[in-house]
């Protein structure tokens, strides 16, 4: 065996590395820089995580996503790996001061963005030898990308002061357009591109235009009547998440519940938990779940809401079948279907119409204290979101009006107006055709994987199951089974002994 | 259960109170005013048995009980009906809120994590994701390990055995429903929503009935020599004198001392209403804080007496009653001492 695939099976247990893994890892201890797009369940995170327990220095990991930085250094401190830590803004003064200080203790640093916008914390990086740094999510530098964070636009800034070390950048969905965004908003042009396909070989696409919310709930329950398997179904609101699982309960004999942002941290640990260790059949969740969830045999994803870009779409129905056998998608869409997603994109930028508002305001911060108040505070008296304040901020930021906190000139004039309504416009016309491409896809009448996969890649391979409605594929003949084990249900004394069971087992 | 307890709370309050006050009481909110409240009306068994209570959902089941003909409700006041006052009497609960609360939270999570932790390691399984987020539950659950670890498999069993025995003390459902929270040896819990499926009943009654087991635990472990040393650790160090917050202490702290109102108020840069709150907050807490520097020994009977006779302990008609002679605070700071001689009548006394 050679050295990389015993190190492989001594730390992670795995006979053998997955496709794009060993290329990837190989470069970075070369000291190259890599832009990395593999698809989702693919093993992303063994591409740093092996090498960071293979190198002397520290190997940073940026992630935009709070929950599945939380999720992976669980995951790693349960198989073992003590020296890893993850710093976001969930962590208070105290624990933040506690980790920076004894930094050296740790090889795995997980870190959010704007904690590296935090001059101390990145002060205190620059003492230490940083052997490897990390862009998760890559494709969020680029404003082409899906998930546009102004944050990350200054990561090349962070690079310089970390004198340079060795960059590696992930995504599963990214555009050859946001590819090349990528390596230039790093400033770093020669990076090595590895790109695999992202098409899944082991899934079959179906979509179906229902009349109303209630004929998908017909539509669903009749196809878990006859089919169990693990299940997910996505919802874009928490109530509709909620209700549908009330109703599968009573309607179809498995065992649902729900999933969402809002409910208890114990409860959703529970039921993330019961999930993972087939206690659950169906899932009915917001996009809060799955991030890190890493199911192998979950052979259904069911859409009861469109999601707002193909790439979203891409990226949920990736956490079907990572065992490589067959599974679904399901995509539910009514008539008026594309008003959600149209609201939330309003909820991520500000109004056009309000920008000459907002600049008047700024102008009022400036010659009341010279800098801006609370985020908190903006957000109360102008009445917008964070991630319209973020985007205001940014580009204001970008043309010289802020700098930090500090303002530093005046923002109100006919000029800076006109450049930021132009953006806005630019934005939302950029993120309604997301949403037009999206509708398209459901509307297409060739073949739904071509489709689906085509801005990503040239070469589309063939499917190793039935393709898509458009193809071959009858969702209404699927009457998979699966056997899973279902706990009887006992008294009190005999489920506490089962709890207990490790003290009886000789 | 739910339903007794808000109607025996409706009962207490006798319409002195609004359904605010009920809501500050379920969920255990940390004011002086509340906290009297509490003891006024002993209610302070049910003082922070439900702190995910939500005030819309403290509504829907006021005006459900409404519905049923159990209670009247008056805009914010609400009353029994002599078919609620039926329902009352047969209640036998165990709470002791006002004592428990702050331990409740930390039991719950450490006895989670603890189970789920041990059970794993006695069968090699090394891997698992803790349930609890918790870190210093966590560190906690880490140092029991750390001495037990060569007995983890007598651990687990001795553990199983202790809480079997807390169990069949109490009802079916209280112990079905905290049998079925429990995860361990890959089996993992249910929500409260799934508890509340399965054994038909309401969201809420779950979260008071696992609270009530806990009370039940804690009392029973507490009073017991050695036949719980395992539950026993899981209640270490969550003793002592957080009754009151930390801002009252350093106040009494200066009360003890003999500092006047206006020093306090200079040293600690506060209004003098919160001065007040705080000695109130000791007075519930501590019996044997004087308060004669505020209300001599004779006016603090004037009090008492009128409140007596008015049948009342709302401090609107006591002020009233006594012609606007003491301010509200030397009014509440002598109802809040006089708690600690009433105190025969409490709440769990008065109906287990």
């Amino acid at each position: 065996m050679d050295p990389l695939a015993k190190q492989l099976s001594q730390y992670f247990g795995y006979d053998s590395f997955r496709e794009g893994q060993r290329p990837i890892i190989e470069d970075v201890l070369k000291g190259e820089d890599v832009l990395g797009i593999l698809p989702t369940g693919t093993g992303k995170s063994l591409t740093y995580q092996l090498p960071s327990l293979l190198q002397e220095g520290m190997t940073i990991v940026v992630s935009p996503l709070i929950s599945l930085m939380i999720d992976q250094v669980k995951q790693l401190k349960a198989q073992g790996f003590k020296s890893v830590v993850a710093m976001n803004s969930f962590i208070n003064y105290q624990e933040r001061k506690r980790i920076m200080t004894n930094i050296t203790q740790y090889k795995l640093l997980y870190i959010s963005p704007e904690m590296l916008q935090n001059e101390w914390v990145l002060d205190q990086l620059t003492q230490i030898k940083v052997d490897l740094f990390v862009i998760d999510e890559a494709h969020c530098i680029s404003q082409w990308g899906h998930e546009f964070r102004t944050d990350y636009l200054k990561l090349h800034v962070v690079l310089e002061q970390l004198r340079h070390p060795t960059v590696l950048a992930l995504s599963a969905t990214a555009t050859p357009e946001v590819q090349d965004d990528i390596l230039k908003k790093l400033k770093r042009e020669g990076m090595k591109k590895r790109i695999y396909s992202m098409d899944k070989q082991n899934i079959s696409f179906a979509v179906k235009e229902l009349r109303s919310p209630e004929d998908k709930l017909v539509q669903i329950t009749q196809l878990l009547q006859r089919t169990r398997v693990p299940a997910m179904i996505y919802f874009s609101s928490r109530q509709w998440a909620e209700r549908a699982a009330v109703e599968l309960q009573s309607k179809i004999n498995q065992r649902v519940a729900f999933y969402h942002g809002g409910m208890e941290q114990t409860d959703r640990m529970l039921v993330q938990q019961q999930f993972m260790n087939d206690q659950l059949d169906v899932i009915c969740c917001t996009s809060a779940f799955g991030m890190g969830v890493d199911k192998q045999n979950i052979r259904l994803v069911i859409h009861f809401h469109l999601p707002s870009q193909l790439e979203s779409f891409i990226q949920e129905v990736g956490r079907a079948g990572r065992d490589g056998n067959p599974c679904v998608s399901l995509l539910l869409f009514s008539p008026k279907d594309h008003y959600l997603p149209q609201l939330l994109i309003e909820g991520e930028l500000p109004d056009p119409n309000e920008i000459s508002t907002i600049l008047q305001k700024v102008d009022q911060y400036a010659n009341n204290q010279g800098k801006l108040p609370d985020v908190e505070h903006i957000l109360e008296e102008l009445q917008l979101s964070e991630s319209q304040w973020n985007f205001i901020h940014y580009q204001l930021e970008e043309r010289g009006v802020f700098n930090g906190q500090s303002i530093l000139q005046n923002a109100d004039n006919t000029s800076l107006k006109t450049q930021l309504t132009k953006v806005v416009q630019q934005r939302w016309k950029y993120k309604q055709s997301k949403l037009t491409e999206m509708i398209h896809w459901i509307h297409s009448t060739t073949c739904r994987r071509t489709a689906l996969y085509e801005p990503f890649q040239n070469h589309i391979r063939p499917p190793k199951v039935p393709c898509c409605d458009m193809c071959s594929f009858d969702i209404d003949q699927l009457d998979w089974q699966e056997g899973m084990s279902v706990i009887e249900e006992v008294s009190w004394q005999e489920r506490l002994a089962n709890v207990f069971a490790g003290g009886q087992k000789k | 259960m739910f339903d007794a307890i808000l109607l025996q709370c409706v009962q207490q309050l006798r319409s002195e109170r609004t359904i605010s006050g009920i809501y500050h009481l379920l969920t255990g909110k940390l004011s002086s005013q509340t906290m009297q409240d509490a003891k006024a009306y002993q209610v302070e068994a049910f003082f922070g048995i439900h702190k995910s209570l939500s005030r819309e959902e403290l509504s829907r089941h006021m005006e459900r009980l409404s519905g049923k003909g159990l209670i009247v409700l008056n805009g914010q006041y609400a009353s029994l009906t002599e078919e609620g006052k039926q329902l009352i009497s047969e209640r036998s609960f165990r709470f002791d809120g006002l004592a428990y609360h702050q331990h409740v939270p930390v039991l719950e999570k450490r006895l989670m994590l603890l189970v789920q932790t041990m059970t794993s390691l006695s069968t090699n399984e090394k891997s698992f994701v803790p349930i609890i987020d918790d870190r210093k539950v966590q560190a906690w659950v880490r140092g029991v390990y750390a001495q037990n670890r060569k007995v983890v498999k007598d651990f687990v069993k001795e553990l199983h055995m202790e809480l079997e025995s807390i169990l069949s003390t109490c009802s079916t459902v209280e112990a079905n429903l905290l049998s079925y929270r429990l995860t361990g040896s890959g089996i993992i819990g249910l929500t409260y929503e799934q508890l509340a499926e399965k054994w038909n009943i309401h969201k809420d009654d779950v979260h008071v009935l696992l609270q009530h087991v806990f009370h039940i635990l804690i009392r029973i472990v507490k009073g017991s020599t050695n036949q719980y040393p395992l539950l026993k650790l899981c209640i270490e160090g969550l003793d002592a004198s957080k009754l009151i917050t930390e801002s009252a202490k350093r106040t009494y702290y200066y009360v003890e001392r003999g500092w006047t109102f206006e020093e306090i108020m200079e040293k600690r840069r506060l209004k003098k209403s919160t001065i007040q709150d705080h000695i109130v907050e000791v007075a519930l807490v501590v019996p044997d804080f004087s308060i004669e520097s505020f209300v001599s020994k004779e006016d603090q009977a004037l009090i008492r007496d009128t409140a007596e006779a008015l049948e009342t302990k709302r401090l609107k008609d006591i002020f009233q009653g006594l012609n606007q002679r003491f301010s509200y605070f030397q009014i509440r700071l002598t109802l809040a001492h006089h708690q600690h001689q009433e105190k025969g009548g409490s709440l769990r006394g008065s109906i287990s």
